[in-house]
């Protein structure tokens, strides 16, 4: 076990940040921590780094309490949103501060120096922005400098806050992408922070959603998406309906719903309001008699074949029957 | 023509204009004249008045004073800005506004409070008295006088400068393994240098010039413990107007040194933002 969190409460001027939060992280695992602006991931991240102290609670790293080790000595690797480069050091100089900051006795000669820093903007694909500073870069290149600045010390764990939060959508896919590729080559154990359900599904092995201040559910990509234990986790991962038939609330994600002219088992009566086919799946927009919206995914020739009408009414039923109902 | 949101053009050449003859009167004016009364019998009025012992021992005793003022309050204020920025401290607010206490009451009653403190019958003076430290009246009350003035300067400037947004290079740094010095001076310091600079340079000027705090507890000895300010205001009392006007005049070019210099190390910090 790399990383071993055990029961972290945290509070800011009265308000509970982190609720007795408990959490592993397996040796070279990439973990998203996920959850919505202010659940506590971001506080939980800087506690495992060493950045802030938890009010109760234990963090183990390699079987190691935080209390132990300096943060200094821990050999973490921590990213941050605004990418905290040091605004006056040169992008080679920002990349070899961690090496310039060693003990004498551990320190590499500036030879090992300049060829470590080489290899690391090599890897981040920028050696020909060595002399320049962190200003003169753009979004995406100074946030590959800040990863390749705390992969220059070796660590032994990279904890990423939001990283990409700040970038736009198409430098973000980009960059997540090269950071799980990266990950695969490298084997670094990485927790990383997220508020977009994409990114995490896309990058993680593991997806740990936070829901104020604790664990709300935590497995795989496919086990949160596919089989969230609560509302919240449904919610979170990606648009949901909710249905209500013979009185028990149905949780389905647009393309688990199947829309047919005869009655079936288990459906409800909706109206089509709207029909949009561009795109990779045909989106009908439906309301039952509240005049609450459904939405609808229909591959084409599904589509096709039912054909929809703006203004009939449909049945729908849903293809997956989630309910958190108490039964 | 104007855009909607100026002033019409008149009332812009009347503004400018009654500016410029406000500073003509208040500044320009009684420091020129200060400088034509210095000049008034040649150059033998600055021989005599800086061929004397007592003007000699009272640029001494100023350049002295803030010798050793200056650096101290320096650390003090470093030390004192990166404790409100870095710890958490209860009470942060109160503190902040003790803070501007030197600014905000007058100069004489802080000399007065000194006086009450460490002069002879006061609070401590006995203490002093029994151990031959004599204060008032002597070099350490001018010191002290000083230090007090002056010591929000740098703090004051450093404050709103560390709190911003270098908390997390700090952070970065730290978990890259650096150790306190090497934070401070390789991250904390370039961020600061400017407003630093800006801080000791005020701090300098208002050390020079303090008059009211230090004439209280320095009981005007001449060639013993009046410094350039109060030797000004002796040498006016004789009634040697010109002798006067000539130390002054050092004060005043002090003065103008220290607003250039601010004026610089202004412009430097604004460009390297």
């Amino acid at each position: 076990m790399a990383i071993q969190v055990n029961n972290i409460h945290k509070s800011y001027a009265g308000t509970k940040v982190l609720n007795g939060l408990s959490l592993q992280v397996n040796d070279g695992e990439l973990i998203a921590l996920l959850g919505p602006s202010g659940c506590g991931k971001t506080t939980l991240l800087r506690i495992i780094a060493g950045l802030e102290q938890p009010d109760q609670g234990t963090v183990l790293c390699d079987g190691l309490s935080t209390d132990e080790v300096k943060p200094g000595d821990r050999k973490v690797g921590f990213v941050f949103q605004h990418y905290a480069l040091f605004r006056h050091l040169s992008v080679f100089e920002n990349i070899a501060f961690g090496l310039r900051a060693k003990p004498r006795s551990e320190r590499p000669s500036e030879e090992e120096i300049k060829r470590k820093v080489a290899s690391l903007l090599d890897l981040i694909q920028l050696d020909w922005i060595a002399k320049r500073l962190p200003q003169q870069l753009s979004g995406g290149q100074r946030q590959r400098v800040a990863l390749a600045r705390v992969l220059a010390i070796d660590p032994k764990y990279l904890l990423l806050d939001e990283p990409f939060g700040a970038l736009d959508a198409k430098v973000r896919l980009e960059l997540r992408r090269w950071l799980r590729d990266r990950h695969h080559d490298l084997g670094v154990t990485t927790i990383f922070v997220t508020h977009d359900q994409e990114e995490a599904l896309d990058v993680a092995d593991r997806i740990v959603l936070v829901n104020s201040g604790k664990v709300e559910q935590e497995g795989t990509p496919d086990q949160l998406y596919n089989h969230p234990k609560t509302p919240f986790v449904c919610d979170f991962l990606g648009f949901v309906n909710t249905i209500t038939i013979q009185g028990r609330a149905y949780h389905v994600r647009p393309h688990e719903i199947k829309l047919s002219r005869e009655p079936i088992e288990l459906s409800i009566q909706l109206k089509v309001n709207t029909i949009r086919t561009a795109g990779q799946l045909v989106q009908v927009e439906l309301q039952d008699n509240e005049s609450k919206p459904v939405t609808v995914a229909l591959p084409h020739d599904i589509f096709a074949q039912v054909n929809p009408i703006i203004g009939e009414t449909l049945y729908a039923t849903p293809a997956i029957q989630r309910t958190f109902d108490a039964t | 023509m104007n855009s909607p949101t100026e002033e019409p053009t008149w009332l812009r050449r009347a503004l400018i204009a009654f500016a410029f003859i406000h500073v003509a009167l208040m500044i320009i004016l009684p420091f020129a004249s200060v400088i034509a009364q210095a000049c008034s019998d040649g150059i033998a009025t600055f021989t005599r008045t800086f061929g004397s012992r007592d003007t000699i021992h009272a640029i001494k005793l100023t350049l002295l004073i803030a010798l050793i003022a200056v650096p101290l309050n320096t650390l003090v204020g470093i030390a004192i800005a990166w404790g409100f920025t870095h710890v958490k401290i209860p009470g942060k607010r109160t503190l902040l506004a003790l803070l501007d206490l030197p600014f905000s009451i007058s100069p004489v009653v802080v000399g007065f409070l000194f006086i009450l403190l460490l002069g002879k019958h006061g609070l401590f003076g006995g203490w002093l008295e029994a151990r031959g430290i004599k204060v008032i009246f002597a070099f350490p009350g001018l010191l002290i006088a000083t230090l007090f003035v002056t010591m929000p300067y740098i703090a004051k400037e450093l404050i709103p400068l560390m709190d911003g947004r270098g908390r997390e290079e700090e952070e970065a740094a730290r978990l890259l393994g650096a150790g306190w010095w090497r934070i401070f001076w390789k991250i904390t310091f370039p961020e600061i240098k400017w407003g630093l600079l800006y801080g000791i340079i005020l701090c300098t000027a208002r050390s020079m010039g303090e008059f009211g705090a230090v004439a209280v507890v320095s009981g005007n000895i001449r060639g013993r413990t009046n410094t350039l300010p109060l030797h000004v205001e002796a040498l006016f009392q004789d009634g040697d107007l010109p002798a006067a006007s000539a130390a002054a005049s050092v004060l005043a070019i002090l003065g103008i040194v220290s607003l250039v210099a601010r004026t610089i190390t202004d412009i430097k910090a604004k460009a390297k933002n």
